[in-house]
């Protein structure tokens, strides 16, 4: 603190046209300190970054004081030639913030020579800045973004963020876009630059997890104010605010079974709404009347720990204990098999070669069985959801349901309906679930009408629908514009509900959202799973989500099934290679265990 | 604190600013716009009742004239009555542009579904056919057809049905395809749903916006179009009151009567401009307005 911070914002609200969307936000970096923004979508992280780098979209305005190194930030295209920006920037997805028509090397080469290097240092230069991120394939400078991987181009856009030694680096989810292994690699990289440069760097993220880990301390934001600001060390250990609590409680654990998944009930609120009040009230175990009307001041409760909650002083005490290790449920799976596939191959033609994404994939799904699919981007597990719903022909193999018999490769329209009344989908976009120009009523009597079982009472049984996952009737006039994420997703289950399948298929069905709607739609699978009977075929990226929803697991890796066996089994001690590697990569949830 | 932003009412979520409410207004413009196509539309029905002369009646003594009392818009060279040959004139200046419009909407939305369902070989031979009609120059190939068959006015307007749907077989394959690939036709699929059912409640609803706005503009194409081929003496018969055939017939008065000219010249830019402007806010505010409800 010799030379004051790094980075000071200073009561820094942003807001468009009218609306306010973050309010009066402040916090300090020093160099060298990494800090953390997390919170769900709308919680204005990612507008703070954004006017701490003077970015703002049109129309986008801000107020306050954001300052770096003592001197207020000017907008890239106001600053001269030479006079060395102290920002630099990292995104989201790796591909759309690379230039596709830029070799790798030409990125960085650009912002060295706009820094004023001599020309002739420059091809050195750009490979020594490929190695310190971990490239040390000089071919690799001349590749054009789309001939590289999604890790790959994180490396490069990382090197080229770097290239004008930034005093302050701002990376706004950049391994979310990423593969869990991919993901692990690049967050260990981050560490690294950041701790060998001495630099500072403001990480957002939705993940706590991914926070703790990586940063020295924590601001936790919600609606566009900060809710709790801690090192990291603390955090983890005592949470305070209710918020930060629920949120660190939503997470699924990947290290034990939780008998109770307790997400945040609602969504989150805009908050020009909330503006007279505890932004998070409604959605609050603890609230008194007062947090209705009283706007919670951010104060410090103990060294370098903020939080803003008028109970703050009386919460203290109780500290958070999450269920550990319930014992499983299991009488709900019988013995009939529902799904049997056997050495299930797919494969597409690219470039004149033929890319097998499915190869020779063998399982059996019982009655009442959730069976997870764990693997990254292209191991095939989609593929199989496809072959599964008829949505693509498989190229060899078979596919039987029970009831049905062996599905023919290709479908007639008679083979569709009656697989559709053994097996439906939750697909994983919530935003293009829904057909825009249906309401819920109109989409959830559509798929009434698909059911084998005659319908009696239209209106009412959409109503009972929307009641089984928790919507209100009243819901069945909207269009999809109209609902959150998560409602989105409900409304998605109830569809599929309606048909009475005995398979529910569900394709990353949480990946989308937030984390504390992802506890209530686990929750609300978890239940159709075991009140109904109906089986569940899991796909998914997120260990924690396997350990939480499935009892048994495959894991895929390049089209071939490599590990297979109960969840507790293979997550706990895994034997293939590639399962090892993707247990040792998730960011580590025991948090408030040790406490 | 905020002190600057507590001054401002917690107002109830409306979820549009500003700016973006504008957008999904009909606006002024519009509304004006509606105002003249109906107006249009109105004389064109009860042109026989409220048209001050018979159209077609010759008064070779009051040829020629300027504006009067008695001939608001003058006269035309056989002393026919410009205003009366105006409102008639509306009604071969809607119809004709309608059909094509309807007509070429219907055919062409049949067809891309169906290219964009089967796909294969039918997919193939529509789409190839539509790349040669596009290469065909309209009014050259209108000229050379109803010159041909001796046809008037609905030989031209059949030229350009056939010659307008490529547009549309084009916008809805492009739309089946795109939207196959979304979630909620996989959804849809996997529901059991039959191959009619998706493409007419799930995917053709999404298309309905860019259909309308283009049959608007086709309207105006055709409206052009058959002015033109009227012009140059393809399509309606000689003396019939028609605003393109009008231009034509009076060139030769332009010094005398300017108004015989200037006239229908203005019918058809105002019923153009209109229905073209009709059609560009009914397409945003439609897709917008679905996008937020």
């Amino acid at each position: 603190m010799s030379a004051g911070p790094l980075l000071t914002v200073d009561d820094l609200s942003i807001s468009y046209g009218s609306r306010l969307l973050v309010n009066g936000v402040s916090f300090a970096l020093d160099g060298g300190e990494s800090l953390a923004l997390v919170g769900e979508s709308g919680s204005g992280k990612s507008l703070t970054a954004r006017a701490i780098a003077d970015l703002l979209p049109a129309g986008v305005s801000a107020t306050g004081r954001v300052l770096i190194e003592g001197a207020p930030v000017r907008r890239p295209r106001r600053r001269g030639r030479g006079d060395s920006p102290r920002v630099g920037l990292l995104m989201q997805d790796p591909f759309t913030m690379l230039n596709p028509t830029m070799t790798a090397g030409g990125h960085i080469a650009e912002t060295l020579r706009a820094a004023g290097r001599p020309r002739a240092e420059i091809p050195a230069e750009v490979s020594r800045r490929l190695a310190e991120v971990g490239i040390t394939d000089a071919s690799v400078a001349r590749r054009y973004p789309f001939e590289l991987s999604g890790g790959m181009s994180q490396r490069v856009a990382l090197a080229a963020a770097l290239a004008n030694d930034p005093a302050l680096l701002l990376a706004d989810e950049p391994t979310t876009a990423l593969d869990a292994t991919t993901q692990h690699e690049v967050l260990e990289l981050l560490r690294q630059v950041q701790r060998d440069r001495g630099m500072g760097l403001v990480f957002i993220t939705h993940d706590l997890r991914v926070a703790f880990d990586l940063c020295h301390r924590v601001v936790v934001m919600y609606a566009g104010s900060i809710m709790e600001e801690a090192p990291a060390r603390i955090m983890r250990r005592d949470p305070l605010h209710p918020y930060t609590r629920g949120l660190l409680e939503s997470i699924p654990s990947t290290d034990h079974y939780q008998g109770n998944l307790r997400g945040i009930p609602g969504s989150v609120p805009a908050t020009h709404t909330v503006l007279d009040r505890c932004p998070f009230a409604d959605r609050c175990d603890e609230r008194v009347d007062a947090c209705t009307h009283v706007v919670p001041p951010l104060v410090e409760v103990a060294a370098h720990h903020r939080a803003a909650c008028i109970r703050i002083g009386e919460l203290v005490s109780t500290t958070t204990a999450t269920s550990v290790g319930s014992a499983r449920v299991t009488d709900h799976v019988g013995d009939e098999v529902v799904v049997r596939v056997s050495d299930l191959r797919k494969s597409y033609r690219v470039h004149g070669g033929v890319h097998p994404a499915l190869d020779g994939v063998t399982f059996d799904l019982r009655q009442g069985e959730a069976l997870g699919i764990v693997g990254e981007s292209g191991s095939g597990k989609t593929t199989i959801a496809r072959c599964l719903l008829g949505l693509t022909s498989p190229t060899d193999g078979s596919i039987e349901f029970a009831g049905f018999g062996v599905v023919p490769a290709q479908r007639t329209a008679q083979d569709r309906r009656a697989v559709a009344q053994i097996v439906q989908c939750v697909f994983q976009d919530p935003y293009s679930t829904l057909n825009p120009m249906h309401s819920v009523g109109t989409a959830l009597g559509e798929a009434l009408s698909q059911r084998s079982r005659p319908v009696t009472d239209r209106d009412h049984e959409i109503a009972s629908l929307l009641d089984r996952v928790g919507l209100p009737a009243s819901m069945a006039t909207r269009r999809p514009a109209s609902l959150s994420g998560g409602q989105r997703q409900r409304v998605a289950i109830a569809r599929a509900l309606a048909v009475e399948p005995r398979v529910l298929l569900c394709d990353e069905p949480v990946a989308a959202l937030d984390v504390s709607v992802q506890a209530q739609i686990l929750e609300l699978l978890r239940e159709v799973n075991r009140s109904q009977g109906t089986s569940l075929l899991f796909i998914t990226h997120d260990l924690g989500v396997v350990r939480q929803i499935t009892e048994r697991v495959l894991v895929l890796y390049r089209g071939e099934v490599v590990e297979q066996g109960a969840t507790d089994v293979v997550l706990d001690a895994p034997t293939h290679d590639y399962t090892q590697r993707l247990v040792a990569a998730m960011p580590s949830t025991h948090v408030a265990q040790e406490a | 604190m905020s002190a600057d932003s507590t001054g401002a009412q917690p107002s109830r979520a409306t979820d549009t600013s500003i700016d973006e409410k504008r957008r999904t207004r009909w606006g002024p413009v519009f509304w004006v716009a509606v105002v003249i196509v109906a107006l249009f539309i109105i004389i064109a029905i009860t042109a026989d009742w409220i048209a001050p002369y018979d159209p077609y009646a010759q008064d070779l003594v009051a040829s020629s004239q300027g504006p009067s009392a008695a001939h608001w818009l003058g006269t035309d060279q056989l002393g026919r009555d410009i205003l009366s040959r105006l409102m008639v004139g509306s009604r071969t200046g809607i119809i004709g542009p309608a059909v094509v419009a309807i007509c070429a909407t219907v055919i062409g939305t049949l067809l891309g579904l169906w290219a964009g369902f089967s796909g294969g070989i039918a997919d193939s031979v529509t789409m190839r056919s539509v790349d040669f009609a596009y290469a065909i120059p309209p009014l050259l190939l209108a000229i050379v057809l109803v010159g041909i068959l001796g046809g008037g006015y609905w030989l031209a307007v059949a030229v350009l049905i056939v010659l307008s749907a490529p547009a549309d077989v084009r916008v809805v394959r492009a739309a089946v395809l795109a939207q196959r690939e979304m979630p909620y036709i996989a959804a849809a699929r996997t529901l059991g749903l039959s191959q009619m059912r998706i493409a007419f409640k799930h995917i053709l609803p999404n298309v309905a916006p860019t259909l309308a706005a283009n049959a608007l503009l086709q309207f105006v194409v055709a409206l052009i179009a058959l002015s033109g081929l009227a012009f140059l003496g393809i399509g309606v018969s000689a003396g019939t009151p028609d605003w393109g055939l009008m231009i034509a017939e009076n060139r030769s008065i332009l010094d005398l009567n300017p108004w015989a000219v200037i006239g229908p010249a203005l019918c058809i830019t105002i019923l153009a401009v209109s229905v073209g402007l009709l059609g560009d806010r009914a397409f945003d505010v439609t897709t917008k307005r679905i996008n937020e409800r």
